[in-house]
């Protein structure tokens, strides 16, 4: 098994190749926290990667290693095929998880400053500052004070304090943590373009099914060590774990005796985890034996219940995590990378 | 980019905020207006010393007028006599404030004068009064005008002045050392509650993915450092302008000010990177005050000790303590009580205290400015995670 794992980490730094960043065996401690322990993550050019887990996972302090913020106990961050340096690290964007803005400056004052600081020329920050906050819907705050701005206009500010250089790297550390559905909408737009151009873009968030159709490769990390990694479409193919999904309030003594168990429910519907090798069509008829059932879909299991399975997590559980803001727990994995290889399989 | 144009960067940043908020030139004004009064109005004021006295002598007595005027020099004025016909017009001259004295001659001769003012005039006048009459009374003991000059011509008594400018200096000691103290105090706070803000606001976390820890520090440091000179310029600017121009200044002030420069720019230097370093390990900007207080009482303590004792054997060991040296020194420049030896010892081990507590400072700075959720201790965050190079 364990050489299965490091088949599938030089697989995928290879994928990252010669342009791309790479995370190589991070390990942190504080004290007696072990924070990050041996973690991999690979960041192919052109691809949406997303670095997930619950929080206090180790995810932030991974960004930090990767900016040189921190530098690690163990581990090395790569670049282009080579050990990233402070220059390189200069042309990369970052938004960290806290925002953080000096409020009493004016907000083209302060982007243009920051880009100042990425080693723009004068002319060339005030032009590019301009035309980013118009890109952002900013244009007309742009001599505002960043204090006197709403939350999400402020937010918008930090995006745009990470971009303005137009980084070759582009971090993004809980980019939708209290952003409203439009600001959503907007930031989704805004890493696509930068995918699209061919440039690198690693996102982190708790918020897992968010970014369930965002992110293109995952790398789930829980307690500083990856519990699953690889591309979410054959993640979830190679799981075993099946759902039904109906839109009927299912009373769970509806099935009893079917091959089958009641995740959620409630009025807008029901879903349900099949046992291994269970037909879906009979617990649907053990539903339909109690009431007319309008859609229903045999689905795939969502990020959060990927991450539960290759976590541990206790099915109890699993509802927590599915309807968001995943608690940090204990697990008692023995190789949570072992498995979750076992998953991708 | 070079780490000297982000700390330029940083710096600038600071120069701008501070320049923006109305307490700095409020603070500006004041400084300026006041040393300005302090260099102007004993000008004005003390202006009637050397102007004109005003005398009033009754009855036509052209010898005691020329004894009566030849006083000026003597007074450091301008004597103008004139003439009444009466005791009471004189009386009244002198009550309405017209003429500082009114002098009767005759054989029982008189001064006027309001109750306790112009002694040293009254002074000359008796002298006057005293020469004519003498005068006269050897004219009329048959003496010739030229030996009653010769009588009178005294050998003139040599002025041998006493040095007093002890106390002018003991002054200037105690206004630049309270100013010492004021801009190093208000300048570390600054340096401390800026460093604090950024951390717990997270711009920190902003940054440091751009610019290096020290840079963020030192470009800090130095854009405070910055102000508070300009600031600190508002009040010496009057003081520079008088003493261009010829001016009095107090003895020992000009000396000491330029003496103080030294100890100043590198007391800066010394409290507000540790004032920088303290404000990195707290979470809130409330606690940037409580973090700093060691340094504060020690500035209060160094202030204290300096005025009360500044001359003896304590003052000099505070002369070379690197943390009460940019307050003791220049004191003890300004009185007169430093050596040579000291002045070079004391610059010496400041410079290289200031060198090694930047080392150290940027440090701690670096480590932990990313460690939030609570205020740090020294010894933690020492033995925590080493960061980026400082």
């Amino acid at each position: 098994m364990v050489q299965d794992v490091d088949d599938h980490r030089a697989a995928n730094a290879h994928r990252a190749g010669s342009d791309g960043l790479v995370a190589r065996g991070i390990s942190q401690r504080f004290g007696e926290r072990v924070v990050l322990d041996d973690v991999h993550l690979t960041v192919p050019p052109g691809r949406v990667i997303g670095l997930l887990g619950p929080n206090g996972a180790g995810k932030t302090t991974l960004m930090r290693a990767i900016f040189g913020v921190l530098e690690p106990d163990a581990g090395s961050i790569e670049w282009q095929g080579r050990p990233a340096t402070a220059d390189d690290r200069r042309g990369w964007g970052y938004m960290p998880q806290e925002r953080g803005l000096y409020q009493d400056m004016y907000v083209h004052e302060q982007i243009a400053w920051v880009a100042r600081l990425h080693g723009l020329s004068k002319q060339r920050a005030a032009s590019r500052t301009s035309d980013l906050l118009e890109q952002l819907g900013l244009g007309d705050r742009s001599g505002d004070k960043v204090e006197d701005l709403s939350g999400g206009m402020a937010q918008r500010v930090q995006l745009a304090a990470a971009m303005v250089h137009e980084p070759d790297v582009l971090v993004l550390d809980e980019p939708f943590a209290g952003l409203d559905p439009v600001a959503v909408d907007f930031l989704f737009r805004v890493i696509a373009d930068h995918v699209d151009s061919g440039r690198v873009l690693v996102l982190s968030s708790h918020q897992l099914d968010l970014v369930e159709d965002l992110c293109e490769t995952i790398t789930m990390i829980n307690h500083g060590r990856v519990v699953l990694q690889g591309d979410v479409s054959t993640l979830k193919s190679a799981s075993d774990a099946r759902f039904l999904r109906v839109d009927v309030d299912v009373d769970p003594t509806w099935i009893d005796g079917s091959a089958a168990a009641v995740e959620t429910s409630g009025p807008a519907g029901s879903r349900l985890r099949l046992a291994p090798g269970a037909q879906a069509a009979d617990v649907l008829d053990d539903i339909r034996s109690h009431g007319p059932v309008g859609d229903f879909g045999v689905e795939t299991p969502t990020l959060s219940e990927l991450f539960l399975d290759a976590a541990g997590e206790p099915a109890a559980d699993v509802e927590d995590l599915a309807t968001q803001n995943v608690p940090s727990r204990r697990t008692d994995v023995e190789n949570p990378v072992a498995e979750s290889e076992e998953v991708a399989r | 980019m070079s780490s000297f144009e982000s700390v330029r960067l940083v710096m600038i940043r600071e120069l701008r905020q501070a320049t923006r908020k109305k307490g700095l030139w409020a603070v500006f004004a004041l400084l300026f207006v006041g040393s300005t009064a302090a260099m102007v109005l004993p000008e004005v004021v003390g202006g009637d010393d050397s102007s004109t006295d005003e005398v009033v002598v009754v009855g036509d007595d052209p010898a005691l007028v020329d004894a009566l005027t030849a006083l000026g020099p003597a007074l450091d004025s301008r004597v103008d006599v004139t003439i009444v016909e009466t005791d009471t017009e004189a009386a009244r001259l002198v009550e309405d404030q017209e003429v500082d004295i009114a002098v009767t001659s005759g054989d029982s001769p008189e001064i006027i004068v309001r109750a306790g003012e112009n002694a040293a005039l009254v002074g000359a006048a008796r002298q006057a009064l005293y020469v004519t009459t003498l005068t006269d009374r050897l004219g009329d003991a048959g003496l010739s005008d030229a030996q009653i000059t010769d009588s009178l011509a005294v050998p003139t008594a040599q002025l041998r002045e006493l040095d007093v400018s002890g106390q002018s200096r003991r002054g200037a000691s105690v206004v630049i050392s309270l100013v010492l103290y004021v801009l190093l105090l208000t300048g570390m706070v600054q340096v401390a509650n800026g460093t604090a803000i950024e951390k717990s606001n997270r711009i920190s976390e902003m940054l440091l993915p751009v610019v290096s820890p020290g840079a963020l520090l030192f470009g800090k440091v130095i854009g405070v450092g910055i102000v508070n000179v300009v600031t600190l310029s508002a009040g010496l600017l009057p003081v520079v302008v008088k003493f261009s121009i010829g001016g009095d200044l107090p003895d020992g002030i000009g000396g000491a000010l330029a003496a103080s420069a030294a100890w100043f720019a590198l007391g800066l230097a010394l409290y507000l990177t540790l004032a920088g370093m303290l404000g990195a390990l707290v979470e809130r900007q409330e606690e940037a005050g409580q973090v700093v207080s060691p340094l504060t009482y020690l500035l209060i303590a160094t202030y204290i000790a300096i005025q009360s004792s500044g001359d003896g054997v304590f003052g000099a060991v505070l002369a070379y303590f690197p943390l009460t040296s940019p307050i003791a020194a220049p004191t003890r420049i300004a009185t007169g009580d430093s050596s040579p030896v000291e002045i070079v010892g004391s610059l010496v081990i400041l410079v290289a205290t200031v060198l090694v507590a930047g080392r150290f400072a940027s440090t701690v700075y670096a480590r932990a400015i990313v460690r939030t959720g609570k205020r740090l201790k020294l010894r933690d965050v020492m033995a925590s995670p080493r960061t980026r190079p400082a």
